[in-house]
């Protein structure tokens, strides 16, 4: 349960947000989305679609498409004409090995996590969260696509939720920490 | 305790079924007030070789029947199931009317389809879709109730208008459920199929078949005919069971 929790985002803001299991961080993150309706507060965000991957990120796949649509949705839901071949560019970088074509309900679970990452990155949004976007990932895949994470990203602000702390060294400039739904602002 | 599953071996299978149609043989060996009770099985492949083609048309009669029926049973299930999600919000209680519409026999619905159509193939298949209807409209209903997934909320996230997160997500979260739906409502069109046959004198069909070969005293017969019926239950089952595989394999 989020108590006074306060978080804000600028463009090209890379936000680490860390705290115990059970702190409220991935409510926190659900709340910023839009997912779940706080009864207090307020929540301000720009309007536009926002690069997402949940922590339960083999739920959040279509399992019945390939990779490369689910990699594509986000594109394909606003309409761009270069969803296909951004989305295969970024499965070139994430995913190098898999068929781009192949059913996404028949990849491992990392490779479902890499998916979720790229379909994060494609979304057309200025702002990228990510709720422990390697955590199914071995210790050499989660060190390149923290790279690509951190070239993919851009301009964007990313907010990541982490227990790591090579992630928040690696990919972050700012640390919010959260433990018992309230929150507190760390330099990284 | 955890046991590997054995491996399925030729020889058991054979075994297996030498050992069904040993046990068919000795059922046959029972008489009742000196009839028996079913035909010996080289009695029943006798009478197979000798009515063959009776008994395709017949089995292609009531093969039909039930497809068609099962056909617009389906379309009028997938109308009112449709209907139904949308209503069953604001009144829960349709539910329940369709789970009650549903528990009717729908032998039952015979004489009130008779009365409607008069003694015609059209009351036949008006029986069986009601039969198959309400089975396929409840699925309907689970379907639409599939509750707002993690694949729903990620459409939401990236933007997603309602009418296209439902072309992403519900066609495909629905599948399973509507398959269930029609492998139940396949095995009762055939049940009806046959049963209005037995009931309202069709000229062709399984059903007329066995209360001719039983009016008949024709034992090899009969014995052929329920064979027959059960194989195509089996079959439709069988091929349903496949699709019911396909349709799964979307899930994960």
């Amino acid at each position: 349960m989020l108590r006074e929790a306060s978080l804000s985002l600028r463009a090209g803001d890379r936000v680490a947000l860390v705290g115990p299991n059970g702190a409220g961080k991935s409510t926190l993150v659900r709340v910023l989305l839009g997912l779940t309706r706080p009864v207090g507060g307020t929540v301000l965000r720009a309007a536009g679609a926002i690069g997402y991957v949940p922590q339960g990120y083999a739920e959040s796949l279509f399992p019945w498409f390939s990779v490369l649509r689910n990699v594509a949705m986000p594109g394909l839901v606003a309409r761009r004409e270069d969803a296909d071949s951004a989305a295969r560019a970024l499965l070139g970088r994430i995913l190098p090995g898999v068929d781009p074509l192949r059913r996404a309900g028949r990849l491992s679970g990392g490779e479902k996590q890499a998916t979720a990452l790229a379909r994060a990155l494609a979304s057309p949004g200025e702002l990228v969260i990510a709720d422990e976007p390697f955590s199914a990932l071995g210790a050499s895949s989660r060190e390149r696509l923290r790279r690509v994470l951190r070239e993919e990203l851009g301009g964007r602000a990313l907010l990541l939720v982490t227990h790591d702390a090579g992630d928040v060294a690696d990919l972050c400039d700012r640390t919010v920490h959260i433990d018992d739904g309230r929150t507190a602002e760390a330099s990284a | 305790m955890s046991g590997a599953r054995p491996a399925p071996s030729r020889a058991a299978a054979l075994l297996t079924l030498a050992g069904a149609i040993g046990a068919w043989w000795a059922v046959a060996m029972i008489h009742v007030a000196g009839r028996p009770l079913v035909a010996t099985p080289a009695a029943t492949l006798g009478a197979l070789s000798r009515t063959a083609p009776t008994l395709a048309r017949d089995l292609g009669a009531t093969a039909a029947r039930a497809g068609v029926g099962l056909a617009a049973g389906v379309a009028a299930g997938l109308v009112i199931g449709a209907l139904a999600a949308v209503l069953a919000r604001r009144a829960p209680v349709l539910e329940g009317m369709l789970d009650f519409a549903r528990s009717v026999p729908p032998v039952l619905i015979l004489p009130v389809c008779l009365l409607a159509f008069g003694y015609s193939e059209l009351a036949r298949l008006a029986t069986v879709a009601f039969g198959c209807a309400w089975t396929i409209s409840l699925a309907v209903m689970t379907a639409a109730s599939v509750p707002w997934s993690a694949r729903r909320e990620m459409l939401d996230v990236a933007g997603a208008t309602p009418r296209q997160a439902l072309a992403w997500t519900q066609p495909w979260e629905s599948l399973g459920v509507l398959v269930v739906g029609l492998r139940a409502s396949a095995s009762t069109a055939v049940i009806v199929a046959v049963v209005t046959e037995m009931l309202v004198g069709a000229e062709h069909g399984l059903g007329a078949r066995v209360i001719a070969a039983q009016i008949g005293g024709d034992a090899e017969g009969l014995t052929l005919d329920v064979i027959a019926a059960g194989a195509l239950g089996y079959l439709v089952n069988l091929g349903l069971r496949g699709l019911e595989r396909w349709a799964r394999r979307f899930e994960t």
